[in-house]
């Protein structure tokens, strides 16, 4: 089986008036880094809630490695898919950040040694060993943020869902965020990351999909909807500012579709041909 | 009276914490400025904010040392009360300021409690959204509001007090990228109207469009303090203490790395464009000496 998630013609409403989701039908592989992306208020959390199985479809299917989210129990579905949540706040709830890590690896009736090890293991990985007998509300929200994908990404579920994991944070600590959820990727961890800093879709994401008013208006690769212009601000978004440089500059004969400053310092060199002085001619 | 804020020597650490988070700040603004200020996580933002306002030390008591000054009035003098007929902060989260069932009621509350008759009250709190557009969501519960409007709902509330400063403490973090531009413009528009505005956010991007003047605070300490063009040229310490440029910075030092005669770190995607259409003319030149 190669997909982790299959969401097929899926309708959902909280009432019976407004349908907040409707006709979402799409894919992911397992192994992707894909972005859901949208305005406030477009049903990015509410699709979430709807893959982690905390609410199920008013219409349509919903499969989590074959398992059918109306079927399964939100227990069973959650040893496959984590849930990182915006606000840390919302899911620490221990006495230490070690029991924050331990608790849902108890939960599924784990040995102790492997929610030992498992536990070891993320504290390592996720820089927490200095901090882990601290009280994780006396924590920084960045720290805490950590500590949310530290004990969510120990039960080693196939998919990670991250919900705005960068809101409010510095870029050292959006960074460092980004940066673990890319290597838990290349081990082979599906991730969806949802959000609106568009820096980061650009950066980390290979896919995107976009939602507005509980619809996909656009489900291609990053780069694809990134360029998008005027698809973008119809949603309230905006692609990155350097990818809106890119375009301004088309006259001149520099791509549009420019993703990352990188990518951008490549163009300006091959469009103006190279460097204008030799590095060692420059006044410092 | 020349300065909206005047803070001298100011330390700061609350009541439960080990270290101080302000260490001697001096800070004076003035009426009419735009402020930014950037800084990494707990570099002490928020901590300063509620310094503006009195919520420290009138309700977070702590030790503190210095004095703050808001509109030549000593804040240790007035109250908190009083103190909001001056200065209206707008926080990150909407939803921890949003308190009553409508959207007017929530406007018109803190009107009320000054003792300001009915009359008024709606005068002021029609005036005050329909500039904010949202006059269409005045019978609305707030919490039914998308984060947008309910930022803009917690904007209204602040401002319909006509407070002469207003701080926005990381008031956008939560917005899509078209709210944030609104914030930000609506800022501007505050500020075209006379207010003093404090800006604290991490979206470098957009408030050198906006600011006057930036200072950028590290672990409790102003590192640095100018106009937009002078800190962005200290992009290597902006760097070093985890901030973010924008991009068409960040590109320009790229650039300069790699043996391009850049003279300013541009700020705007405009500036940028001007500075490579320089460029490529002066190479053009260069060719065809």
């Amino acid at each position: 089986m190669s997909f982790i998630a299959e969401v097929e013609d899926v309708w959902f409403s909280y009432s019976d008036k407004n349908h907040v989701l409707k006709e979402i039908s799409f894919r992911v592989r397992k192994g992707e880094f894909l972005a859901i992306i949208g305005r406030n208020g477009s049903g990015k959390s509410t699709l979430m809630r709807l893959l982690v199985g905390l609410i199920k479809p008013t219409r349509g299917k919903i499969l989590i490695d074959s398992l059918d989210t109306s079927k399964e129990k939100v227990s069973t579905l959650a040893r496959k898919v984590g849930f990182v949540f915006q606000n840390p706040n919302d899911q620490l709830f221990c006495r230490s950040v070690e029991e924050e890590v331990t608790f849902a690896l108890r939960n599924i009736g784990l040995p102790g040694d492997e929610v030992k090890k498992r536990t070891d293991e993320a504290l390592e990985k996720f820089s927490l060993k200095s901090v882990r007998g601290v009280y994780p509300r006396f924590l920084s929200r960045g720290d805490k943020q950590r500590v949310s994908v530290a004990a969510v990404s120990a039960m080693n579920p196939e998919l990670l869902i991250l919900d705005e994991p960068t809101t409010g944070q510095d870029y050292r600590d959006s960074t460092e965020i980004m940066k673990h959820a890319r290597n838990l990727n290349a081990a082979g961890m599906t991730v969806i990351l949802v959000t609106h800093d568009i820096r980061n879709v650009a950066t980390y994401t290979e896919r995107a999909i976009l939602l507005d008013n509980g619809k996909i208006v656009a489900d291609a690769s990053t780069r694809h909807v990134l360029t998008e212009h005027r698809m973008l601000r119809e949603c309230n978004l905006s692609p990155p500012q350097i990818t809106e440089l890119a375009k301004g500059c088309k006259e001149m004969g520099v791509r549009a579709d420019i993703l990352s400053v990188d990518e951008m310092a490549e163009e300006v060199v091959r469009v103006f041909g190279g460097s204008m002085y030799a590095a060692s001619d420059r006044e410092e | 009276m020349e300065y909206a804020i005047e803070i001298a020597g100011l330390w700061y650490k609350y009541p439960i914490g080990k270290d101080f988070i302000l260490k001697g700040i001096d800070l004076q603004v003035k009426n009419g400025e735009f402020l930014g200020i950037l800084g990494p996580t707990g570099s002490g933002k928020t901590t300063l904010c509620m310094c503006l306002n009195g919520l420290i030390p009138h309700y977070k008591r702590g030790e503190l040392k210095g004095n703050i000054k808001i509109k030549g009035k000593d804040t240790l003098t007035q109250t908190v009360a009083e103190l909001a007929g001056h200065v209206g902060v707008v926080f990150q989260d909407p939803e921890t300021q949003l308190i009553t069932s409508s959207v007017e009621d929530e406007v018109a509350s803190s009107l009320t409690n000054r003792g300001l008759d009915r009359a008024k009250v709606r005068e002021i709190v029609r005036e005050t959204l329909g500039g904010l557009a949202i006059g269409h969501l005045k019978d609305r519960i707030p919490q039914t509001c998308s984060g947008g409007e309910k930022q803009k709902i917690t904007i209204a509330a602040t401002i319909a007090l006509n407070p002469d400063i207003v701080v926005f403490d990381e008031a956008t973090s939560d917005l899509d990228t078209d709210a944030v531009r609104e914030v930000f413009s609506l800022a501007e528009n505050l500020h075209r109207n006379g207010k003093t505005i404090v800006f604290v956010t991490h979206e470098m991007e957009h408030l050198v469009e906006y600011a006057t003047r930036i200072i950028v605070l590290a672990d409790g300490e102003i590192r640095l303090d100018g106009a937009p063009e002078a800190v962005l040229s200290e992009w290597r310490r902006l760097t070093e203490l985890g901030l973010r440029l924008p991009q068409v910075s960040q590109l320009a030092v790229e650039l300069r790395d790699r043996g391009w005669p850049l003279e300013t770190i541009p700020l705007t995607i405009q500036q940028t464009k001007e500075q490579l259409t320089h460029l490529r003319e002066t190479k053009r030149n260069e060719l065809h000496r």
